[in-house]
């Protein structure tokens, strides 16, 4: 880059002239300066104690050289957190912006002597001037920020001029005037009022709900009588909403009117602002059409939503968007709230403010609970209508909102009613944020399914010849169908339809087919809705448990993306996002791990490190590295997560929570068993709290944790009472052989045959095995998990000739669905080499038990105690077959790993003993032999 | 729109300058002002003392500008170094509206272990980093361009690597010499 350099090149330190040039890039570099940075580079790679040693090497004869080395690695020293943190803050800026424009007082601009500030806002600053000519009267001062063109200003200013001055009404404030100042700055002169702002006027009065609405009322007129003039306001809100006492009576006077329209048009032409992208107006007072189409279309109803906010906060004391969350947010995220977010209705809003709800309510002259009955019913949709998104369904003019008031004050039903249920399909199509077409195809799919379900019902009854019947219930039929129509609605949109407790599964089913076999004809050639309704669908898919059906939605979602949007499109990083969880929950991990990795170095790219996406990717990374068993991995990465997850989300946010889950289940795996439960625990806790009991998240962390305390001998009992909870839950809240469900029996069952209740053991996963072979095929980790548990069964029951189908089963399964070389994979395999070594067959067992061996050692290495049994495993089909030299080595290892870990007297251990006592018998060699049995007897 | 002029210009300058430097040059002005723009728009009625990452700025920068057209990955390296520039200019902007007394050439009083713009009260920091910058970049020019993206843009290593075709290894290594060569630039003038 050739950026041109500010400042002129100053020499700083007295540096010799260069003896020599030497090239490094394109520049000219000292040669001296280019050794030391050689040898400092160089000496940085060593470390700190063989530097020295290097650096008399390296620059022997030239001691000058080696002291500019030795300061500049002393210096890096220094300077490690030099730069470190590359962040501006703009405050200052805006502050130091704010005082620039401040006018020294008694300043003349032109017939006026401009006197104290008033006040500031996005505009500029409002001054109290006295006007000398041609009448003496006090005016109110706008000058209006630096930054742009003056001329323009004031030429739109002028070209409004003749309707503004048709505008006479007692609440509106005059323009007299518009002009520059000496240093090019528009300025605006208008009436002065020296009144308060709406909102504080009617707390500081503590005026009553209804006093706040005749008030208020007062500024409709106005508005109204405005609008009739062509005159739309664009920046209504309290501090443009004055009010003074006049008569012992509140005068409202609406200010500024006019003045928007003139500045903002600038705003948004100028090319070369100063202020770019800086609201004029007030995020939280802007209708969504003033937002998203920039003002260039935006007419009298804009106003009307603005009044809507002025008088939410007139009755809650609050805006309805949360203006806090708006400050905070980025132009994005503010753009998003006011198009996309719904506010809460008033009353609800009201009655979830506690505390503060009796300071509201006084500054009302009035109690809580009173307050919440007023405003509920009635005010709740009239201000809900004025808040609409779609400014066609507002009130048309501010008449209209004026009139529902008064029927409001004077017991009138309201026009503005509770929404309809074609309204609430149409709102259900636009919280998808999708067009027009899709919305409507939605609404299609759901009309026509409700339809069909609602008229084989009606069928039915015709059966049963209930003619009259039929048309008596036709208003039943009708909230029939909007209830089914809601929950449809739920189970596509809801966060986590997974835990729709109890709902049937087949409507949505059946809805999904359909959507799926219109998504096919209706957007044949729009890639750009066809993938994000694929996605919808596949993600319900999904959350039922659907595999198979959700990655071909989310596969076509990808090749779409990939044909038509681009690589770095969002669509295309959500479908890999979509089809890696998909491939995570069929534990494909090989497959999943490689498409993240692609996604993560992407959105990293695309969207930077602490974009929601990218850390999304990165936990179900982490997941895929878990399943591969790169445990270390799973577990760095996670612990980064979590740390940007605590940051940016609080730690009891669900997302930091899902990364606790993580991480805990990765300790688990890594026998950390006490960081484990106790991770467990807190995540557990959190849930309970904040989502219950029965959510899937929650039942997650409860069966994990079982599994933890599983694992810890004195917390069996815990084990096992978490475990049944967990089941019972599942069982009431899901389909019949959905995995999660046979995961809890697996180690529900797992639990029994380690305490050696068999009975309850066999029945549960026998039983389980049945399911899972249905519903789940064999080729599922569920199948291959039950699979195993139960060979592991047999042997325990001593009928190891019952283990082999079981076996054979489970290790087909596990090296095509875990990989050949995967944990899962070796610990069927050394059950089976413990198998056939039990039922005295050496020789077949052998290369089963080698085949463990040599895993064992690739992902654990020989010391892992896990290397233990798979070692004693072929140790025993050795010495089986006669070979006791090579036997001997392999089992006394297996036994200082398994002693080393379980422990004397744990049954294992005592197994591995017992072995060697029968290696030293066949092996005649006595003493040994008795040796070992003393050994094992007195578990030593 | 505003920020779609610039989204407009931006997709017109990116499609039609070839050339690498005349894009980069066409590029500042544009990515200067959408960093104004975030840069003022989420500090409106923030405390005083909030601060920015400049990697979230400059990732923001991109995804308004970029709107939903395709940017190559080529493209976007020259944003990336538009960006270091522009970045660069808004402090440097800043520094002397504040009305920095200290005029180039004069060395600041006492450097700081850790140089935070953001915390750093004195405006002539940045105009003697600034400096000392100039003078690394006539010293080593590479070195210099790994500074700008890294801390002016506020790019991690790989993403420096990428946009400017170079190893991770090597960005990690030339970064730790410029910024210690940055940090005696700095502090010597003090002991002379």
């Amino acid at each position: 880059m050739n950026a041109p350099h500010l400042l002129s090149h100053i020499s700083l330190c007295g540096e010799k002239p260069a003896r020599k040039l030497k090239i490094n890039g394109d520049s000219k570099m000292n040669a001296t300066q280019q050794g030391v940075k050689d040898l400092f580079l160089q000496a940085l790679d060593l470390p700190d104690d063989d530097r020295a040693g290097f650096l008399d090497n390296a620059c022997a004869p030239d001691q000058t050289l080696r002291a500019q080395v030795e300061a500049m690695l002393e210096t890096y020293g220094k300077a490690q957190k030099f730069l470190a943190s590359p962040t501006i803050k703009a405050t200052d800026e805006i502050h130091e912006a704010r005082t620039r424009l401040s006018l020294p007082p008694e300043t003349k601009i032109g017939p006026y002597e401009v006197g104290a500030m008033l006040g500031e806002g996005g505009f500029g600053e409002v001054y109290k001037a006295r006007q000398t000519e041609p009448v003496r009267r006090n005016v109110a001062l706008k000058v209006i920020k630096l930054g742009m063109d003056t001329r323009e200003v004031i030429a739109r200013f002028q070209a409004e001029r003749q309707a503004l001055a048709m505008m006479d009404h007692p609440n509106i404030a005059v323009v007299f005037d518009a002009g520059a100042t000496e240093t090019g700055r528009p300025y605006f002169a208008m009436e002065l009022v020296q009144g308060l702002p709406i909102t504080k006027y009617c707390d500081e009065k503590k005026m009553t709900i209804r006093e706040r609405l005749s008030l208020f009322m007062k500024v409709c007129r106005a508005v109204q009588h405005a609008h009739q003039k062509g005159i739309i306001h664009r920046d209504l809100k309290p501090s443009n909403v004055l009010v003074t006492t006049s008569d012992n009576k509140p005068l409202p006077k609406i200010i500024d009117f006019g003045i928007a329209k003139a500045v903002e048009k600038q705003t948004f032409e100028a090319t070369r602002m100063t202020h770019a992208g800086q609201f004029v107006g007030t995020p939280a007072y802007m209708s969504p059409e003033q937002m998203e189409t920039a003002r260039l279309d935006v007419d009298t109803r804009s106003d009307l939503y603005s009044l809507g906010v002025l008088l939410y906060e007139l009755l809650t004391g609050v805006t309805p968007l949360d203006s806090d969350l708006m400050r905070k947010a980025s132009l994005s995220e503010v753009e998003r709230m006011v198009l996309e977010h719904v506010p809460q209705p008033p009353s609800r809003r009201l009655r979830n403010m506690s505390r503060s709800l009796t300071d509201v309510a006084g500054r009302r002259r009035t109690n809580g609970a009173n307050l919440v009955r007023t405003v509920e019913g009635d005010l709740d949709w009239i201000i809900m209508k004025a808040l609409e998104k779609d400014r066609s369904r507002r009130y048309p003019t501010a008449n209209a909102l004026l009139a529902d008031i008064e029927r409001y004050l004077t017991d009138q039903p309201v026009e503005a009613g509770p929404p309809g249920t074609a309204y609430r399909i149409r709102k259900f199509a636009k919280r998808y944020r999708v067009s027009l077409a899709l919305s409507t195809v939605i609404a299609v799919v759901l009309i026509a399914l409700v339809s069909l379900s609602v008229a084989s019902d009606i069928r039915a009854r015709r059966a049963e010849k209930l003619a009259s019947a039929e048309a008596q219930s036709a208003y039943a039929e009708l909230q029939k169908k909007v209830a089914i129509s809601y929950f449809v609605r739920d189970m596509l949109s809801g966060v986590d339809p997974a835990v729709a407790q109890g709902e049937d599964r087949t409507l949505l089913r059946k809805i999904l087919e359909q959507a799926t076999r219109r998504a096919w004809h209706e957007f044949a050639d729009q890639p750009e809705l066809e993938a994000p309704i694929r996605s919808l669908i596949g993600a319900t898919y999904l959350r039922i448990g659907d595999y198979e059906a959700a990655e071909a939605q989310f596969q076509r979602q990808l090749d779409l993306a990939r044909a038509h949007l681009g690589l770095n499109h969002d669509q295309m990083l959500e479908a890999m996002g979509n089809l890696s969880v998909v491939y995570q929950k069929q534990s494909r991990h090989g497959e999943a791990e490689l498409l993240l990795q692609s996604l993560v170095t992407r959105t990293k790219f695309l969207l930077g490190e602490e974009h929601d996406t990218h850390l999304d990717a990165l936990n179900t990374l982490a997941a895929a590295s878990q399943g591969l068993g790169k445990l270390d991995h799973a577990a760095i990465l996670l612990e980064n997560l979590l740390d940007i997850r605590k940051r940016k989300n609080g730690p009891t946010n669900a997302k930091t929570l899902m990364v606790m889950n993580n991480l805990a289940s990765v300790y688990h795996d890594q026998e950390k068993l006490e960081q484990s439960a106790a991770m467990f625990e807190r995540v557990l806790e959190a849930q309970e709290r904040s989502i219950g009991e029965s959510h899937p998240r929650t039942l997650m962390t409860m069966n994990n944790l079982a599994n933890v305390y599983a694992d810890r001998k004195d917390y069996v009992e815990y084990a096992e009472r978490l475990f049944v909870r967990v089941l019972q839950i599942k069982k009431r809240i899901l389909s019949e052989g959905h995995p999660s469900i046979l995961v809890s029996q697996n180690n529900l069952g797992v639990l029994y045959m380690n305490c050696n209740r068999f009975d309850e053991a066999q029945e549960l996963l026998s039983q389980a095995l049945k399911t899972s072979l249905k519903k789940l095929g064999e080729n599922h980790t569920s199948t291959i998990m039950l699979c195993h548990n139960l060979a592991r069964l047999c042997h325990k029951q001593g009928r190891p000739q019952d283990a082999r189908p079981f076996l054979e089963s489970a290790l087909k399964s596990a090296r095509s669905v875990c990989g050949e070389r995967h944990r899962h994979t070796l610990a069927i395999l050394t059950e089976f080499a413990n198998n056939l070594n039990q039922r005295n067959r050496w020789t077949q067992a052998e290369p089963y038990a080698r085949e463990a061996e040599e895993i064992a050692r690739e992902i654990y290495g020989k010391d892992h105690w896990r290397y233990g049994l798979p070692t004693l495993m072929l140790g025993v089909s050795l010495n089986g077959q006669g070979r006791h030299a090579e036997a001997e080595p392999l089992m006394l290892r297996a036994y200082d790993l398994l002693l080393e870990h379980h422990g004397s007297s744990h049954p294992q251990t005592k197994k591995a003993g017992e072995h060697i006592v029968t290696l030293y018998e066949a092996a005649n060699n006595q003493n040994s032999a008795a040796a070992w049995r003393m050994r094992v007897a007195v578990g030593d | 729109m505003d920020l779609d002029d610039l989204t407009t210009q931006f997709t017109r300058v990116l499609e039609s300058c070839e050339n690498a430097e005349t894009l980069e040059k066409g590029l500042t002005p544009i990515v200067y002002e959408q960093l104004r723009a975030i840069a003022n728009r989420r500090m409106q009625g923030e405390r005083p003392g909030h601060t920015l990452q400049a990697t979230a700025l400059v990732h923001e920068a991109l995804m308004r500008l970029r709107g939903d057209r395709n940017v190559s990955v080529k493209q976007q390296t020259h944003f990336f170094s538009a960006a270091a520039e522009a970045m660069r200019r808004v402090l440097i902007d800043h520094a002397r509206r504040k009305g920095s007394r200290k005029r180039a050439g004069r060395r600041i009083a006492e450097l700081p272990d850790v140089l935070d713009l953001a915390s750093d009260p004195d405006p002539g920091t940045v105009l003697a980093l600034d400096e000392a910058l100039t003078r690394l970049a006539e010293e080593d020019s590479r070195a210099a361009e790994i500074v700008k993206l890294r801390f002016f843009a506020g790019l991690d290593v790989d993403t420096t690597a990428n946009t400017l075709g170079i190893s991770p290894r090597t960005v990690a290594r030339e970064w730790a010499y410029a910024r210690t060569r940055l940090f005696q630039l700095l502090s010597a003038e003090d002991s002379k």
